[in-house]
């Protein structure tokens, strides 16, 4: 009796808490179960979002000049369509590159469109100076796009720089200024996109496009 | 300014240049774009610093490849510009640091070998009178430069190194600004001579500084080596 008397609760206790702590870790477990597949789906809900952006933006980029080649409503010889297509391969080219996994996304999707500037024949200067922070995919956009949209036109030479601090970084595009229309691109002047700043003159010595983001 | 650049120095002898360089085309390369401005003449070249200079100790500047055989010669450098030589180093290293260490070793200028003959002659010139010369791609690292102990460079100065950096063209610099060319050319020039007070101290640096302060470009105050006379007395606390 006394033996049952003093055992008794202590192992009461122990059975308890034994399946108390048995419990709760398996309900730990499934919750984590849950969130781990909750934040899954998530993740795979952006990246169909992302794609899908993506999708959109290649669409306008390069859809229609390519759907109006295939239907042979455009004429491959004409120079504006092979305008429009070195456009549109500017930008294809830019995105593919905005998906890599790099250490500095800015330069490598610049780089890209250097690149593909230099294979059509461009001589073209790329001078980095500091590494740009990291920035939102939407900013580098709006860096990169006016200066990548405007290289399409060029066709002697171009100089293209990146200066970056921690707090600031500008992208500039200088090219020589010939006759001809407006380069592709927000017309000349000063223009106020969220952060970033864009600017585009000419001064019949060289066309000047810049972006400047700042914190 | 405005005024022959080289007029303090030549009178009537032209600009004596040593130039030190290990790639023997780069060298007839060289002499052939200096070649085209009468006011410049070539005394030596060579690969070796000492052998250059020992045959022609008179050279008001020494063109200098900063690699030779294989290694960087910022020492050599340092040790030139300590002794009072203009250097004007040249490079197809044109990472930026290379460029701020070779300005803190006592460089005179700093130019990049793809910046070609209007640059190369223009810097010579300059660097004969102990004015300075900033090619775009130098503007380019002064103006990036991260270090902490920067020298500080305000607003209009940095907007003149950056935009002279990413056009080339003074002139349109010029009009981007609303100022003159030879303002632009200012901004510039002064954002350099701060730059002779980052570093160990060198003849060179002194050198431009002081012909900086005879051109009015700068004042003593505006770099920092003002000291009040006022506080000359006073003892420390």
């Amino acid at each position: 009796m006394y033996v049952y008397g003093t055992f008794s609760l202590p192992v009461a206790v122990f059975v308890g808490s034994a399946v108390v702590v048995g419990l709760a870790r398996e309900r730990a477990a499934v919750a984590a179960a849950g969130h781990a597949m909750a934040a899954e789906r998530d993740a795979a809900e952006r990246g169909v979002q992302e794609r899908r952006d993506r999708l959109t933006l290649v669409s306008s980029a390069a859809g229609r000049v390519l759907a109006e080649l295939a239907a042979g409503q455009a004429d491959p010889n004409d120079p504006e369509v092979q305008r429009r297509c070195v456009l549109a391969a500017a930008r294809l080219r830019r995105l593919i590159a905005e998906s890599d996994d790099v250490p500095d996304p800015l330069l490598h999707e610049l780089r890209a469109a250097a690149d593909l500037a230099e294979r059509n024949g461009l001589p073209i200067d790329l001078v980095t100076i500091g590494t740009p922070p990291p920035l939102p995919v939407e900013i580098r956009r709006r860096l990169a796009d006016p200066l990548t949209g405007t290289l399409a036109d060029v066709q002697d030479w171009a100089r293209l720089t990146v200066v970056s601090g921690p707090d600031e970084v500008v992208v500039s595009l200088v090219t020589p200024d010939r006759e001809g229309p407006e380069a592709t691109g927000p017309p000349p002047g000063e223009h106020d996109d969220g952060p970033v700043r864009y600017l585009y003159e000419r001064d019949g010595n060289i066309r000047w496009a810049q972006t400047q983001w700042r914190r | 300014m405005g005024a022959d650049p080289v007029a303090a120095v030549t009178d009537d002898r032209p600009v004596g240049v040593a130039i030190v360089d290990d790639h023997p085309v780069v060298v007839e390369g060289v002499r052939a774009w200096l070649a085209t401005e009468p006011r410049l003449t070539v005394l030596a070249t060579g690969d070796d610093p000492d052998a250059v200079l020992r045959a022609a100790p008179d050279a008001d500047v020494v063109l200098l490849d900063l690699r030779l055989h294989g290694r960087m010669a910022l020492d050599k450098l340092a040790e030139l510009s300590a002794a009072g030589r203009r250097v004007v180093v040249y490079s197809e290293h044109t990472d930026p640091q290379t460029m701020l260490a070779a300005l803190d070793a006592g460089a005179v200028a700093f130019l990049a070998k793809h910046e070609g003959r209007e640059h190369c002659v223009a810097t010579v010139l300059a660097a004969a009178s102990d004015r300075p010369y900033v090619p775009p791609a130098l503007a380019g690292a002064m103006v990036g430069d991260p270090r902490p102990d920067r020298p500080m460079l305000s607003d209009k100065e940095r907007e003149a190194l950056l935009l002279w950096f990413q056009s080339m063209s003074k002139a349109s610099v010029a009009r981007r600004m609303q100022i003159s060319e030879h303002t632009v050319k200012q901004y510039v020039d002064r954002a350099r001579i701060k730059y002779t007070r980052a570093g160990r101290p060198a003849a060179t640096k002194a050198a431009l500084l002081a012909r900086a302060i005879e051109d009015g470009l700068v004042r003593p105050e505006e770099i920092g080596i003002y000291r009040s006379q006022a506080t000359h007395d006073r003892p420390t606390p």
